[in-house]
């Protein structure tokens, strides 16, 4: 066999090993050591990649961003801001047809500025909205809907553990990409509103909603909220933004030294609010610690991944190929969002990241195509697969933390679907128009 | 990646194990604290008082590097490895036999893998402490390298043999399941 083909052997055993149920590193680590270990003969020689991948491929401080923006969403989460942003955002729409969930959208759009996970915003506003939703009158399967595809939002709205994954990979700037997932990010939530509302009217079936109802209780003691409660509300939220989008726009912090200090302003509102405890700051920690090393380890094993590639010289090879197909942008970019779509219906947003973006930077570098704009178009595509079975984490996550045996895992899918469908749509608008994400930066 | 997975358990023998691995995960989780608390007290040592502190970048470097094999070995314990286990969720439910073998071989190439990352660690720790190896500037800022490569060694290790614990207890399972129906 020559090398190209092991490779391809590899990727393809790879994604197998992954559909079998093996840990994702172990898949890519272990694979990538049989491959080169063949390619060249020599057991030394992978044992030596395996290590050296382990002690150098996170030795660089781009990566403390992971564990400090992960702290910060967990402790903004444990100080309860979701709460106060999800009732600002219902005072704020509920006279709307359809208001409770376009607040809902809203409140995660906020949320994701402060929040770089949408297994974050997935769990907090599964307990938060949900039940309001439904109180409201709007169907479970709307209710659940809305939650899951608004909970994508956390992702793609700086700071993005995943858009950092990517920066990661494409070796391109964390705080520029930040940049440009912001108005990405607005304009989902936008297009998620704007259908919400068309629904409401359309499709009341799937809606439902009985709009305006003052049922007096304490829970929707939003309704009576005033203009000074939303600001006090509203600002240690701006001021999160402020410090962490503000500070690495204008060039005064680096983004591993916003997420720092965005933790550390996250502590102090914590603390502040009176309502974080001793015990749940070290929950947050421990946390901060599984999340770290799951997503740090995976990166190590996929450049033990990447390494092998570069040995089989695949990813020239498959960009010559690509090429010589004249497919052309379009064509191009169809391929990769279709693969996007197909993988994520299985493996996770990260690992897929970091599997199929390597395979395709080389060709989109030679065609002259903006690495930072394919980063956003990569997130997002990536991310459609948090919403569709059969293994959208976003849905399991809403499922696990709602914990109700009436709400089914297919309620949760069906209710997402329309909202994937309008993460496409508006994918399909970022690929045709790549000022949308290039505009700010 | 970030879901919850099952806590696993180990047996008595894994008792010890267990209070190694959440001794590590300690460490690292007051080691993400020192970093959070390191990286603040530099901004404001340099925009306030103008006074930076040296070997930041250094030491966040070699930390990255420690707080993931001090909590890796965790992570693997509480299920937080990163898998897709959907497809093996059904085989486990409809084959049980089947499904709890392919568990088996899963933690079997886990241990394996580790296996290969300590064994090739191995000579760039005693390289490290041999030849007194540090990294920043002579006179500035320096700090020797082989702490981190012993807590890597460390983290391997306690991970291959939780893996190991895994490969036994689904063995058992699967031997219990084998007997339990046929009588």
């Amino acid at each position: 066999m020559t090398p190209v083909e092991i490779g391809i052997a590899s990727v393809l055993l790879i994604v197998s090993l992954i559909y079998a149920g093996l840990y994702i590193p172990v898949a890519l680590g272990l694979v990538s050591f049989l491959g080169v270990w063949i390619m060249r003969g020599d057991i030394q020689l992978p044992i030596d990649l395996l290590a050296l991948a382990a002690a150098d491929t996170v030795s660089h401080q781009v990566f403390a961003t992971v564990p400090l923006f992960a702290l910060m969403g967990l402790l903004v989460s444990e100080a309860g801001l979701g709460n106060d942003v999800y009732r600002v955002a219902n005072f704020l729409f509920y006279r709307v047809k359809g208001g409770l969930g376009i607040a809902t959208v809203a409140a995660n759009a906020v949320f994701a500025s402060i929040t770089g996970s949408s297994i974050a915003s997935a769990s907090v506003f599964a307990r938060i909205s949900v039940p309001e939703l439904r109180a409201f009158g709007y169907t479970t399967r709307f209710s659940v809907g809305v939650v899951g595809g608004s909970s994508v939002l956390g992702m793609i709205i700086p700071p993005s553990a995943m858009l950092i994954i990517y920066a990661i990979t494409a070796d391109q700037s964390i705080g520029r990409l930040f940049i440009a997932g912001i108005i990405p990010g607005i304009l989902l939530a936008t297009a998620y509103g704007f259908a919400i509302m068309l629904m409401a009217r359309l499709w009341p079936s799937f809606v439902g909603g009985r709009g305006n109802v003052d049922t007096g209780t304490k829970s929707q003691d939003w309704q009576t909220l005033t203009w000074t409660d939303v600001c006090r509300m509203m600002f240690p939220v701006v001021f999160l933004v402020l410090i962490v989008l503000g500070g690495i726009y204008g060039g005064i912090v680096t983004p591993v030294e916003a997420g720092a200090a965005g933790s550390l302003v996250a502590l102090v509102i914590a603390l502040l609010r009176g309502s974080l405890l001793w015990d749940g700051f070290r929950r947050c920690l421990v946390e901060t610690g599984h999340i770290t090393a799951s997503i740090l380890f995976l990166i190590i094993a996929a450049s033990m991944y990447s390494r092998m590639l570069g040995v089989a010289g695949l990813p020239t090879l498959f960009g010559n190929w690509l090429e010589a197909q004249g497919l052309g942008v379009f064509g191009l970019m169809l391929i990769y969002v279709l693969l996007l779509l197909l993988l994520g219906t299985v493996i996770d947003t990260a690992s897929m990241i970091l599997i199929v973006a390597p395979l395709f930077l080389p060709v989109v570098e030679a065609l002259g195509l903006d690495l930072i704009w394919f980063g956003i178009v990569t997130v997002i595509g990536a991310e459609i697969g948090l919403l569709t079975p059969p293994l959208g984490i976003s849905c399991f996550v809403i499922k696990s933390t709602l914990n109700d045996p009436e709400i089914r895992l297919s309620d949760i899918f069906a209710g997402a679907f329309p909202f994937a469908v309008i993460m496409l749509a508006v994918l399909i608008a970022l690929i045709a128009w790549p000022e949308l994400s290039l505009a700010l930066i | 990646m970030e879901a919850a997975g099952p806590v696993r358990k180990s047996g008595g023998g894994g008792r010890l194990l267990d209070r190694v691995v959440r001794g590590l995960n300690g460490l690292g989780t007051l080691w993400i604290l020192a970093l959070l608390i390191l990286i603040n007290a530099d901004i404001f040592g340099r925009n306030v008082l103008t006074a930076p502190i040296s070997g930041v970048i250094e030491m966040i470097e070699l930390s990255m590097v420690a707080i993931v094999f001090l909590q890796l070995g965790d992570a693997t314990r509480v299920g937080r490895l990163t898998r897709s286990d959907g497809i093996h969720g059904i085989i486990l439910r409809r084959a049980p036999g089947v499904g709890l073998l392919m568990a088996a071989a899963f933690d079997i190439l886990g241990a394996l893998f580790m296996f290969f990352i300590l064994y090739g660690s191995w000579p760039f720790l005693v390289e490290a402490v041999e030849g007194g190896h540090y990294v920043g500037n002579e006179g500035v800022f320096t700090a020797p390298t082989w702490p981190v490569k012993l807590i890597l060694v460390i983290g391997c290790a306690v991970t291959m043999l939780l893996f190991s614990g895994f490969v036994v207890r689904h063995l058992r399972a699967f031997r219990d399941a084998a007997e339990g129906p046929s009588r």
